[in-house]
C-alpha cells in the first residue's frame, strides 16, 4: 500500500510518501511523478510516513533523479529506509535532509 | 661439417705423403749428386795424369836442373822441348802444366822448373827457379808422396770457392830420370769448366724425376686413399645421419657393403651393431612408455569417478533445517581409498560415513566405490550400524583374495530426537563438541576391519545430539600428516585445532582443520588423503513453516503479508523484520521476473527459527531455468547518479543485510537460503 500526495510549486515537486515502497508500489509512484514532471527542477519527497523500501523503489527514485536537472531531497528518513539508502550508495547521489 | 672433414683428411695425408717424398728426393739427389761429383773429378783427374805423364817424356829429366840456367834456355834442344810443353798444354786444354822441386823436406816451399800456361789465361808462366808457398798443407803432402816415390799419381781438387782460379784438378805425377828416380813433380792444372753445366743439367733431370715420382706416387695415394678409407667412412658417416633421421635399420648392413677386414669393417661392423642395440632399446621404451601413459590415464579416470561418486554439493540438503553438515576430501597424489558419504534413508534418518580403504592406487580405489556402494544400499534397505557394518563386512570378505580391508565408522542420526547409532570397524575415534564444551574423542568400542574376517559381529553406541553439539569424523589422513622432521599430527594437535573455535560452523571447523594441518606440514608432500565431516546438530527448527504459491509480481502483497505474520510470531525486532521482508521481496521478486518466463509457476517459501542460533531460516524453492542470482557482480556504489544502472542492487542488498546466504541446484530445483541472526537474549515463545 502506497499513498503519494504530490504538490507541484513552480519548478519544485513535493512528494508525500505513505506507507510500502516495493515492487507492487513503485510503478504507482513513477506513473505518478510523471504525471507531473512537466517543467519541474526538483524534487521533494516527504519519507516521514515511508516504512519500507525495496530495490524497485530504488529504481524509480533513481529513475526520477536522473530525469530532472536539479536535485532530488529525501525528508525524513526512517532508520530502515535510511540503512538501504547506506548500504546501496543512494545516499550519495540523492540529498538526504 | 663432413665435407670439411672429409678435405681435411685427404689434404693431411697426401700433404704428409708430399713432404717425406721431397725430403727423399732431395737426400737421393744429394747422394746422386755426390757420386756424379766423384766420377766427374775422377776423369779430369785421369786426363790430368795422362797429359803429366806425355810431358813427363817430353822433359829431359837427366838434365832437370839445366832449366834453371839461362844459358841452357837460350838452346834449341830446350826451346823444342817447350814448344811441344806448349803444345801439349794448349791442345789438351790444360790451365797450366809445371814441374815442381821442394825447397825444403816438407814442401812448405816449392820451386817451379818452368811452366806453361794456357792462352786463355793471360797470365804470364813463371820463370824456372821461382819459388813460392805451397799452396795447402794437402798439395804439400801429395806432393811429398809423388816425389818420395810413395805414389805414382796423386790429385788434388780445388772448389770454386777455394781458389781465384775456378774450380780445378791438379794431377801430379812423378818425372823420372833415366835411373827411375824421382827428380821432380810433373803437376797439370785441369779446369773443371765441365762441373757447372754437368750440375746444372743434373740437378734439372733429378728435380723433374722427383716431381713426376712425387706426383704420380701422389696420385696413386690420393686413388687409393679414396677408395679404401675416405669413402668407406663417409659411407658410414652418412650411415649414422639416416640412422638418426629416419630411425630404421639401412637395408643394407655396413658390415655386407664395406670390403676388406681392416679398422674400418671393423668400425663398419660396430655401428650396425650399435644400430640394432638402439633399435632394440627404442622398441623397448616405446613399449614401456605407451603402457604407463596408458596407465596413468586410467588412473586419473580412475580419480575422477572415485571423486565424482562422492557427495560434493554444499549445502547438502538446504531445505534441511535440523543440522549443517560439511565434508571435505584432500586427495593425496595417487589414487587413495578414502572416502565420506552421507545420505538420507528415510525423511528422518540421515547416514553418515567415513572410511579407508588399506593401500592405495587402484585397487583401493576399486575397493573404496565397492564399499560406498555396499554401505548406502544396505543402509537404505534398513537395520541398524551394526547390522549394516556386519552385512558389508561379509560381501567384502567374500572373494577377498588380496585380503584388502577398510576400516569405517558409520552413523544413522534421528534427525527429530538428534539419537545417533554408530557402530566402528576399526576406523578413528570420532570427536564430540556439546554445545557447552569442547571437542573431546568419544572413545566407542571398536570392531574388527571390514573385509578383515568373515562373521565379524559390530557393537553399537547410542548417544543423543543436543542442539549445538558437533561430531567430527576423519581419518588418518588428518592425525598422520607428517611435518620436514617426521613428527605426525596426531590426536592432541587435532583436539586443539578443533577447540581453538569448538563452535564454528562445520565448513569453518574443517577449513581451520586444513588451515592447520597446512601449516604443521610447512611444505611436506601429502602422503594419504585427508578426509574429514564434520556435523552440526541444531535440533527440531521451531515454528516452521510453508508457503506455497505461484510466482508472479501480483503475489508480492500476498508473500509479504504472510512473512510478517511468521515474522510477528516469531517476535523478530522491527528493524529486522524490515530486512528480511526486503530480503524476500528481492528473491521473490528475481524468481517471478525470470524463473519461468515467459510462464508462470510455483515457488515454495519456507520460514522457520534456529532457537540455538537465534537465526530466522528462509528457504526459496523454484523449479525454473538453474539460475545463480549470487553469481552476479555486485553493483558498483561509488558511482554518480547519471552513471548508475537501473536495477541489480536487489540481491546486492540481500548479500550486505542477511547471513549465510547460500544457492544450491538441487533435484532439478533451485534453491536459495538465509539466515538472519537475532541479537537479543531471549527466545521467542513458542507457538
Amino acid at each position: 500500500m502506497l499513498n503519494i500526495n504530490a504538490t507541484k510549486t513552480d519548478a519544485v515537486l513535493d512528494l508525500v510518501l505513505e506507507g510500502r515502497l516495493d515492487t507492487v508500489t513503485a510503478p504507482q509512484l513513477q506513473a505518478a511523478a510523471n504525471e507531473q514532471l512537466a517543467g519541474v527542477d526538483s524534487i521533494k519527497i516527504d519519507c516521514k510516513d515511508l516504512a519500507y523500501i525495496s530495490s524497485a523503489g530504488l529504481r524509480v527514485l533513481l529513475t526520477l533523479r536522473k530525469s530532472i536537472p536539479g536535485e532530488l531531497t529525501l525528508r525524513n528518513v526512517d532508520p530502515s529506509v535510511m540503512e538501504v539508502l547506506e548500504i546501496t550508495g543512494f545516499v550519495d547521489i540523492l540529498t538526504i535532509e | 661439417m663432413l665435407k670439411a672433414l672429409r678435405s681435411k683428411l685427404a689434404v693431411k695425408i697426401i700433404a704428409g705423403i708430399v713432404g717425406s717424398l721431397l725430403i727423399f728426393a732431395v737426400l737421393s739427389s744429394l747422394i746422386g749428386y755426390s757420386a756424379f761429383e766423384v766420377a766427374l773429378e775422377e776423369r779430369y783427374a785421369d786426363t790430368g795424369y795422362r797429359i803429366g805423364r806425355l810431358a813427363a817424356q817430353i822433359v829431359d829429366a837427366d838434365n832437370l836442373d839445366a832449366y834453371l840456367d839461362a844459358d841452357y834456355r837460350q838452346t834449341d834442344e830446350y826451346k823444342t822441348a817447350m814448344q811441344r810443353l806448349d803444345n801439349v798444354t794448349q791442345r789438351m786444354n790444360a790451365a797450366f802444366i809445371y814441374i815442381l822441386q821442394p825447397v825444403d823436406d816438407e814442401w812448405k816451399e816449392v820451386r817451379f822448373l818452368f811452366e806453361t800456361v794456357n792462352d786463355n789465361y793471360e797470365l804470364s808462366p813463371y820463370l824456372p827457379g821461382h819459388v813460392r808457398e805451397s799452396a795447402s798443407e794437402e798439395y804439400s803432402i801429395k806432393y811429398g808422396l809423388v816425389y818420395d816415390g810413395k805414389s805414382s799419381e796423386e790429385c788434388v781438387f780445388r772448389s770454386a770457392r777455394q781458389t781465384t782460379t775456378g774450380a780445378h784438378v791438379s794431377s801430379l805425377v812423378p818425372v823420372k830420370n833415366s835411373d827411375g828416380d824421382v827428380v821432380g813433380v810433373m803437376c797439370v792444372q785441369l779446369q773443371m769448366v765441365e762441373l757447372g753445366p754437368a750440375r746444372a743439367k743434373f740437378l734439372k733431370e733429378i728435380a723433374l724425376a722427383a716431381l713426376v715420382m712425387i706426383a704420380l706416387v701422389s696420385l696413386a695415394y690420393g686413388w687409393s686413399i679414396r677408395r679404401t678409407v675416405a669413402k668407406p667412412i663417409r659411407r658410414i658417416a652418412s650411415e649414422t645421419v639416416r640412422f638418426s633421421r629416419d630411425n630404421e635399420l639401412p637395408e643394407v648392413s655396413l658390415t655386407d657393403s664395406t670390403k676388406g677386414e681392416d679398422e674400418i669393417k671393423l668400425l663398419a661392423m660396430h655401428v650396425d651393431k650399435m644400430e640394432f642395440a638402439i633399435m632394440n632399446y627404442t622398441e623397448n621404451l616405446k613399449t614401456v612408455t605407451s603402457q604407463k601413459d596408458r596407465m596413468e590415464g586410467e588412473l586419473n579416470v580412475a580419480s575422477g569417478i572415485q571423486q565424482g561418486i562422492i557427495p560434493n554439493t554444499f549445502p547438502p540438503f538446504p531445505e534441511r533445517d535440523e543440522f549443517s553438515l560439511y565434508a571435505h576430501m584432500t586427495p593425496a597424489k595417487e589414487v587413495g581409498g578414502d572416502f565420506y558419504d552421507f545420505f538420507f534413508i528415510d525423511d528422518d534418518h540421515l547416514g553418515l560415513v567415513i572410511a579407508d580403504v588399506s593401500g592405495k592406487g587402484a585397487p583401493a580405489a576399486l575397493f573404496m566405490m565397492a564399499t560406498k556402494i555396499m554401505v548406502k544400499n544396505r543402509a537404505q534397505l534398513g537395520g541398524t550400524p551394526a547390522e549394516v557394518l556386519a552385512d558389508v563386512n561379509q560381501q567384502l570378505c567374500e572373494g577377498n583374495y588380496e585380503n584388502m580391508f577398510v576400516t569405517a565408522w558409520f552413523g544413522i542420526l534421528e534427525v527429530s530426537t538428534g539419537v545417533l547409532t554408530t557402530a566402528n570397524a576399526g576406523h578413528e575415534y570420532p570427536a564430540l563438541c556439546h554445545a557447552d564444551g569442547t571437542f573431546e574423542f568419544f572413545k566407542d568400542k571398536h570392531g574388527f576391519v571390514l573385509g578383515g574376517m568373515s562373521g565379524t559381529k559390530y557393537r553399537e553406541e547410542v548417544l543423543t545430539l543436543q542442539p549445538g553439539d558437533t561430531l567430527f569424523v576423519y581419518t588418518d589422513g588428518v592425525t598422520e600428516a607428517t611435518d620436514r622432521d617426521l613428527h605426525l599430527f596426531g590426536t592432541e594437535r587435532l583436539l586443539e585445532t578443533l577447540n581453538v573455535s569448538p563452535h564454528a560452523a562445520p565448513d569453518e571447523l574443517l577449513g581451520n582443520m586444513a588451515a592447520s594441518i597446512h601449516s604443521f606440514a610447512n611444505g611436506m608432500e601429502q602422503a594419504d588423503d585427508i578426509t574429514m565431516l564434520a556435523l552440526q546438530y541444531h535440533g527440531q527448527v521451531n515454528h516452521l513453516r510453508t508457503l506455497r504459491i505461484d510466482a508472479t509480481r501480483e503475489n508480492l502483497t500476498e508473500v509479504s503479508a504472510w512473512i510478517e505474520e511468521m515474522l510477528q510470531i516469531l517476535d523478530v525486532p522491527m528493524k529486522e523484520q524490515m530486512q528480511i521482508q526486503l530480503a524476500a521481496e528481492e528473491i521473490y521478486i528475481n524468481v517471478a521476473n525470470y524463473a519461468y518466463a515467459p510462464g508462470v509457476g510455483p515457488v515454495i517459501i519456507r520460514i522457520g527459527y534456529d532457537m540455538d542460533r537465534h537465526a530466522v531460516k528462509m528457504a526459496f524453492v523454484d523449479q525454473g531455468m538453474p539460475y545463480d542470482p549470487l553469481a552476479k557482480e555486485d553493483p558498483d556504489t561509488t558511482l554518480t547518479a547519471e552513471e548508475r544502472e537501473v536495477g541489480g542492487l536487489g540481491i546486492f542488498l540481500v548479500k550486505k543485510t542477511m547471513d549465510n546466504v547460500h544457492y544450491v541446484r538441487s533435484n532439478h530445483a533451485n534453491v536459495l537460503t538465509f539466515e538472519k541472526l537475532i541479537d537479543r537474549a531471549d527466545d521467542p515463545i513458542e507457538v
